[in-house]
């Protein structure tokens, strides 16, 4: 058993639980930025910072709320640069997307990531933080910084926006005509490709 | 509404007023928000970020 040494976690231990948090963070990322290749580049950016400010991590701490905390510096830092303003990746998407859910749900997942994708990045951050990654409000007030009731708001507004996008067919297919919203969304995807 | 006492027998009605559509929509993208997070969390390391930690180690030697 390694032991504590001064404030920070002993290195081993350290490494141990930021290596067992990646998976997460990778996650997370991809959830924010909508592209893989980015949302890598910043969990790599997190994982230099943590490791970085070790000594500073208590080890009786979550490490997968302090690094989701890094995490969403880095993006909101990349954020203000534009660096992510517009630049959607359709066929990364969809990628993304195959690899989801089986064989019944690729399209609607690429929808549903799509969706995520138009809202702002505060409410996004919210419902990944609490729908998807596991958090408590309480826990995702702390790592977004705000109020408890800021997040519920958020998560409640962002969560409104994707039902709204996603029924009446609109970007779900499995409303309105599930073959006839497959082939809609297949044929943009064939465009997108042929574009190249 | 006879269509939508027996369970989940609309097919995709077009009535925007459907329950059991509406459900299912709901339980659609918060389903397929945990599937994305999921689906992520599972996928193997790139090798990149083994090389990341392995030179990250190389820090605490130095």
């Amino acid at each position: 058993m390694t032991e504590r040494r001064g404030q920070g976690a002993a290195p081993d231990a350290f490494k141990r639980d930021l290596v067992a948090v990646i998976p997460h963070l990778r996650a997370f990322a991809r959830g924010l930025c909508g592209r893989p290749d980015f949302a890598d580049d910043l969990v790599q950016e997190t994982m230099v910072r943590a490791w970085n400010a070790r000594e500073r991590f208590r080890p009786d701490t979550s490490m997968k709320a302090w690094t989701f905390v890094i995490l969403r510096n880095a993006f909101l830092s990349e954020v203000r640069r534009n660096r992510f303003r517009g630049d959607y990746d359709e066929v990364a998407a969809e990628r993304i997307t195959a690899g989801a859910g089986g064989q019944e749900a690729p399209l609607h997942l690429a929808d549903l990531h799509r969706a995520l994708q138009k809202l702002p990045p505060e409410r996004r951050e919210a419902v990944l933080l609490v729908g998807a990654g596991g958090f408590s409000y309480e826990e995702a007030a702390q790592i977004a910084g705000c109020a408890v009731g800021t997040i519920k708001s958020r998560v409640a507004r962002g969560r409104a926006a994707l039902a709204r996008m996603t029924e009446g067919g609109e970007a779900l297919g499995g409303v309105a005509g599930e073959g006839d919203a497959a082939g809609r969304i297949m044929a943009d995807l064939a465009k997108v490709v042929a574009a190249g | 509404m006879e269509k939508h006492v027996a369970e989940h027998t609309c097919g995709g009605c077009s009535d925007q007023s459907c329950p059991q559509c509406a459900e299912r929509a709901g339980k659609g993208w918060s389903q397929g928000l945990r599937q994305l997070y999921d689906a992520v969390v599972r996928e193997p390391l790139p090798e990149s970020f083994n090389q990341l930690l392995r030179q990250l180690d190389q820090t605490r030697h130095d």
